[in-house]
C-alpha cells in the first residue's frame, strides 16, 4: 500500500501541491488528472524523492519511503529521458545495471519486453533513429525492467499511436493484475476511462476529486447518447446536461432510473438509429470538476 | 557506482572524437621528436635572420658578409629594416626597435673609456692613440647550467601537465550537464543516491585527468624511445642546442639523461609537484561540479567554465612572474605557496628553486585538503538541491 499523507509543495508563494492525500493498494491503477501545471508531476516527483516536499509523509508498506524502498519503484518521467546516442539494448542494459540487475536477468527481461512492446527488430537501433512513440515505449520498458512493485508513469501514452496505446494499456493491466500499484497521468481521457480503477483530480495543487472510478461514475450520473442527425429534440426532459459529441448527442442524467426512462422515450422515436447507455466520461468529469 | 563509472569512462574515452584527438596528439609528439628530419625533408630553415639595410659601397669596403650572416643578419634593400650609414666618421644605426643589454653595456663602457682617456694627459700622441684603441669588450654568453636546465625541464613538464589538465577540469561538469539536458538525472537518481552520484562524478573527473597524464606521458615516452632507437636523437639535440639557450655538449638523448643526472630527489620533486597540481585541479573540479548542478540550460552551461579557465591562466602567469628565488622566498610568492589553488604551481616552483621545509609542504597540502573538505561539506547540499527540485 502506498500512502500519501498531506503532502504539500510550494514554489515561492505558489502551491504546486497542497495537502495531497491518496492511498493506493495493490492491483489498483490510479489516474492522476488535471490541467497542465495542476501538480501531477510534482506529486510523482515527490513520491520518487526527486523533489523535497515541504510537509507531509509518503509511506510504502507502512514505512516512510526511503531511497532503498524507492528502488522498487519504476518511474517514467514526462520528458524524454534517454541517451539518444545509445541503442535500445545499451540504454536498457545501462539502466538495468544501475539498478543492480545481473546481465543474464537484463538480457532475458529485455528480450521479453522487446517482444511484448513489439520492438524486437529495434534492439540494436540507436534511439535517435526511433520515432517518438517508439522512444516512449523504450522508456516504459526501462521503468518495467526491474519488475517494480510500484509504477509511477507521467504521461506514458504521449506520442503513441492507437496500436501502441493498446499495447501499453494491455501491459499496464497485466502489471496491475500481478499486484502492482500503478499511478498514471495522461491527457488522453478515453484511454484513462478504460485503464484506471481510481482517479485523483488535481487543480492548481488542490485535490478536487478522488476515489474509485465506479463511485465517481455514480456521483456524476449516467449518460444516454443518440445519433445527432435524428429528431431527438424535445424528447428528454430530465437530463441535467447535454453535450454534442461528433455524430452523437449525449444526455447526462442524475441516476440510472432517469436515464432508463429517457432511453425508453428515445427508443420510440423512429429517426433515432443509434442509442447507447454509458457512464459519464472521465473527460467530462474533469471538465465539470475543474 | 561501478556501473556509472564504467558507463562514463566508456562514453568519454571510447568514441571517435577521442580517437581522433589521440591520433592528433601522437602526430604532434612525433613532429616534436622528429622536427629535424621533417625540416630536412621539407628543406625548412628555422633561423630568423635580422634584415639590415647597408649601403652597397660600405658593404664592399668593410663588411665581411659571412661573419654577419653567421651572427644571424641578412642584407637587404628594404627601407623598413635596420639601416646602417656612415656619416663622416660615425656609423649611424637607425630603426633599431630596442637596444639590447649587450649594446647598452658596450656603448656605456666605450663612452666611459673614451672620457677617461681624454681626461688623461699622455706623454705622446702615439701612446695615447694606442691606449685609446685597445678597448676590447668580450661578451661571454650566459647559458643555463646543468642543474638549472634540469629544473627548467621539470617546470616545463609540470606546466605542460597543468595545461593538459585545464582541458579536463570540466569533465565532471560536462557529465552533469549532459545528464541534465537529456533528462536522465531523475532516472539515474531513482537507482543511485545523490551522495554516490556526487562521489562518482568526482572520481570520473579526477580519473580522467590522471588517465590523460598517464596516456600522454606514455605516448611521449614511446615516441622518444623510438627516436632514441633510430639515431639516439642526434639531429634533434643539435637543432635544440642551436636554437635554445642550453649549454650542453651532449649529442644524444642518452647523453642528456646522463648529463641531467636525475636522482630520486628529482623524481620526488616531480611527484610532489604533480600532487600539488592534482590537488588544486581537484578543488577546482569540485567547485565547477557544484555549480554545474545548478545549470538549467545549455547557455548557462557554456558560461560556467570561462571564469575558471581565466583563474587558471592568471595562476599560470602569476607563477611565471614569481619564478625567481627572491620572489618565492619572501612576500607574495612565499604566501601564495600556502594558498590553495595558487599553491598548485607556486609551491612546485619553490620546491625546484629553493630548499622548502617539510613542514611547509605539509601545511600547504593540509590547507588544500581542508578547503576541499570544507567546500564539499558546505556546498554538497547545494549540489543535492541542484539535482533535485527540477520543476
Amino acid at each position: 500500500m502506498l500512502e500519501i499523507q498531506n503532502v504539500s509543495k510550494s514554489y515561492g508563494n505558489k502551491y504546486a501541491l497542497k495537502s495531497c492525500q491518496l492511498v493506493v493498494h495493490e492491483h489498483e491503477i490510479v489516474g492522476i488528472l488535471g490541467q497542465n501545471g495542476c501538480g501531477k508531476s510534482t506529486l510523482f516527483k515527490s513520491i520518487m524523492g526527486l523533489i523535497d516536499y515541504d510537509s507531509g509523509t509518503i509511506k510504502y508498506k507502512s514505512n516512510v519511503c526511503d531511497f532503498n524502498q524507492r528502488k522498487r519503484f519504476g518511474y517514467m518521467p514526462e520528458q524524454r529521458s534517454l541517451f539518444l546516442d545509445l541503442t535500445v539494448y545499451e540504454q536498457l542494459k545501462f539502466l538495468g545495471e544501475l539498478k543492480g540487475l545481473s546481465i543474464e536477468y537484463i538480457n532475458k527481461t529485455v528480450h521479453d519486453l522487446l517482444q511484448r512492446f513489439d520492438l524486437m527488430d529495434k534492439k540494436e537501433v540507436n534511439l535517435n533513429k526511433l520515432s517518438k512513440g517508439q522512444q516512449q515505449k523504450v522508456q516504459l520498458m526501462a521503468a518495467l525492467l526491474h519488475n517494480p512493485d510500484v509504477l509511477i508513469l507521467d504521461e506514458p501514452l504521449n506520442g503513441l499511436d492507437f496500436y501502441s496505446v493498446q499495447i501499453v494499456m494491455h501491459e499496464l493491466k497485466i502489471q496491475a493484475s500481478l499486484g502492482k500499484i500503478i499511478l498514471i497521468s495522461s491527457h488522453q481521457m478515453d484511454f484513462m476511462d478504460e485503464l484506471c480503477t481510481h482517479l485523483l483530480v488535481l487543480d492548481q495543487g488542490n485535490t478536487l476529486k478522488q476515489g474509485k472510478l465506479g463511485d465517481l461514475y455514480k456521483e456524476y450520473g449516467v449518460c444516454v447518447s443518440v445519433n445527432s442527425d435524428s429528431l431527438w429534440q424535445g424528447i428528454s426532459k430530465s437530463h441535467k446536461n447535454m453535450i454534442e459529441k461528433g455524430t452523437f448527442i449525449e444526455f447526462q442524467y442524475a441516476n440510472l432510473s432517469e436515464a432508463k426512462k429517457s432511453m425508453n422515450l428515445f427508443c420510440k422515436e423512429t429517426s433515432i438509429s443509434q442509442i447507447k447507455l454509458h457512464n459519464v466520461s472521465i473527460g467530462d468529469m474533469l471538465r465539470e470538476s475543474v | 557506482m561501478k556501473t556509472l563509472l564504467k558507463f562514463a569512462f566508456k562514453r568519454r574515452f571510447l568514441n571517435k572524437m577521442t580517437l581522433i584527438l589521440q591520433v592528433l596528439f601522437i602526430s604532434i609528439v612525433c613532429l616534436m621528436f622528429y622536427v629535424d628530419k621533417v625540416s630536412e625533408f621539407f628543406n625548412l630553415d628555422f633561423s630568423n635572420p635580422i634584415p639590415i639595410n647597408l649601403e652597397l659601397t660600405l658593404r664592399k669596403q668593410i663588411v665581411n658578409e659571412d661573419e654577419w650572416k653567421a651572427q644571424g643578419f641578412v642584407f637587404t634593400n628594404n627601407k623598413d629594416s635596420i639601416e646602417i650609414r656612415k656619416v663622416d666618421t660615425i656609423y649611424q644605426v637607425t630603426k633599431v626597435q630596442e637596444l639590447n643589454t649587450q649594446t647598452k653595456i658596450y656603448q656605456l663602457l666605450l663612452n666611459n673609456h673614451k672620457q677617461r682617456m681624454e681626461s688623461e694627459s699622455n706623454s705622446t700622441v702615439y701612446k695615447w692613440l694606442e691606449k685609446y684603441e685597445t678597448i676590447d669588450i668580450d661578451f661571454v654568453e650566459s647559458k643555463l647550467d646543468d642543474n638549472q636546465f634540469k629544473h627548467q625541464l621539470i617546470i616545463i613538464f609540470l606546466t605542460s601537465i597543468y595545461f593538459m589538465m585545464l582541458n579536463f577540469i570540466a569533465v565532471n561538469s560536462n557529465e552533469i550537464i549532459m545528464e541534465k539536458t537529456s533528462h536522465m538525472i531523475p532516472i539515474i537518481l531513482t537507482s543511485v543516491s545523490i551522495k554516490i552520484h556526487f562521489l562518482t562524478k568526482l572520481i570520473i573527473g579526477f580519473s580522467s585527468v590522471l588517465f590523460q597524464i598517464i596516456s600522454s606521458i606514455s605516448i611521449i615516452s614511446i615516441v622518444a624511445y623510438a627516436r632514441y632507437q633510430l639515431d639516439q636523437g642526434k639531429g634533434l639535440i643539435s637543432l635544440v642546442v642551436k636554437y635554445l639557450p642550453i649549454n650542453i655538449d651532449s649529442i644524444s638523448l642518452a647523453d642528456i639523461l646522463v648529463l641531467l643526472d636525475f636522482k630520486w630527489t628529482d623524481i620526488n620533486l616531480v611527484l610532489l609537484g604533480l600532487l600539488f597540481i592534482l590537488l588544486g585541479i581537484f578543488l577546482i573540479q569540485i567547485c565547477i561540479l557544484i555549480l554545474s548542478s545548478k545549470v538549467k540550460t545549455m547557455e548557462e552551461a557554456a558560461s560556467i567554465q570561462g571564469p575558471f579557465y581565466l583563474i587558471l591562466l592568471i595562476i599560470y602567469y602569476l607563477a611565471l612572474s614569481l619564478n625567481t628565488s627572491q620572489s618565492l622566498s619572501f612576500g607574495l610568492g612565499y604566501t601564495l605557496s600556502f594558498v590553495p589553488v595558487f599553491s598548485m604551481l607556486i609551491m612546485p616552483m619553490r620546491l625546484l628553486t629553493q630548499h622548502v621545509m617539510p613542514i611547509e609542504i605539509l601545511i600547504s597540502i593540509l590547507f588544500t585538503i581542508a578547503l576541499i573538505s570544507l567546500i564539499s561539506a558546505i556546498l554538497y547540499p547545494q549540489y543535492a538541491s541542484g539535482l533535485k527540485n527540477e520543476r
